[in-house]
């Protein structure tokens, strides 16, 4: 199994102080590179995201797809540093746009969002869980489970799209549109399309890119 | 103090293994990069 040399330091100093087994061991290296890359991406997404001026709007999209993502799943890079890329730039940007769609008419943003409600349900009714190679979803009733998670999910977000439009809030049509916005990814990290860009990120030779 | 520093460093193990068990009963990370999971874990 390849994990981060931090991951396997910290968990081999962990695992001979506290006199643990080497199967233990492999256990505390996947917890630590999770934690690890996990946080490592969230604060450099909400640097970015206090940097341009749409933290609020970037809090929302990732509050979305962390809740998605653990019970519907979704394409995955094989490489942190990759992931990262990807992470870093896709929430922020969607932040922007959510800045730049908020300004269009009701009618248009009504229309967006029902849209995005309807293809996050097709998506999640027909695809959730999608499970990677690294993380396979072996016993059925988990899989039960963690779709209807992701319906449960999909509710909270519709529900929340449609209410916070009504609440006076300064941010709510930026909040709202990064919602929709977030659905809207988070269909598509789970369709085939989604599969097929990721499977590019990691085809990217960026040693190729250097020497030309 | 070194009894302290043990018994963080189980409390912290411990807290560990369990956050290993809460992140492997998720579809997948939060990421776009999934670490592999350890054949313990997977169910």
């Amino acid at each position: 199994m390849s994990y981060l040399a931090i991951s396997k330091s910290l968990a081999g100093f962990l695992t001979e102080k506290a006199s643990l087994t080497p199967e233990k061991e492999v256990v505390l290296t996947y917890a630590i590179e999770v934690l690890v890359i996990n946080l490592g991406n969230i604060l450099c997404t909400l640097i970015l995201a206090a940097l341009l001026g749409v933290l609020p709007g970037t809090l929302s999209c990732l509050i979305t797809a962390f809740l998605f993502r653990h019970t519907a799943g979704g394409a995955h890079s094989r490489s942190p540093w990759r992931c990262a890329a990807v992470t870093i730039t896709i929430f922020p940007a969607m932040a922007l746009l959510a800045v730049f769609l908020a300004q269009f008419s009701a009618v248009f943003i009504g229309v967006l969002s029902t849209l995005a409600v309807l293809t996050g349900l097709i998506t999640v009714a027909v695809l959730a869980p999608v499970d990677s190679p690294s993380a396979p979803i072996i016993s059925p009733v988990r899989r039960k489970k963690l779709k209807i998670l992701s319906l449960v999910v999909l509710t909270l977000i519709t529900a929340t799209i449609f209410f916070i439009r009504r609440s006076g809030w300064v941010y709510a049509p930026q909040i709202q549109i990064c919602l929709v916005l977030s659905v809207l990814w988070v269909s598509f990290m789970l369709s085939r399309p989604g599969h097929s860009v990721m499977c590019l990120i990691d085809k990217i030779n960026l040693r190729r890119c250097k020497a030309s | 103090m070194k009894k302290i520093v043990v018994r963080l460093i189980i409390f912290a193990a411990t807290t560990l293994l369990l956050l290993a068990n809460v992140f492997a009963a998720s579809a997948c990370g939060f990421s776009q990069y999934q670490p592999e999971v350890p054949e313990l874990l997977r169910k």
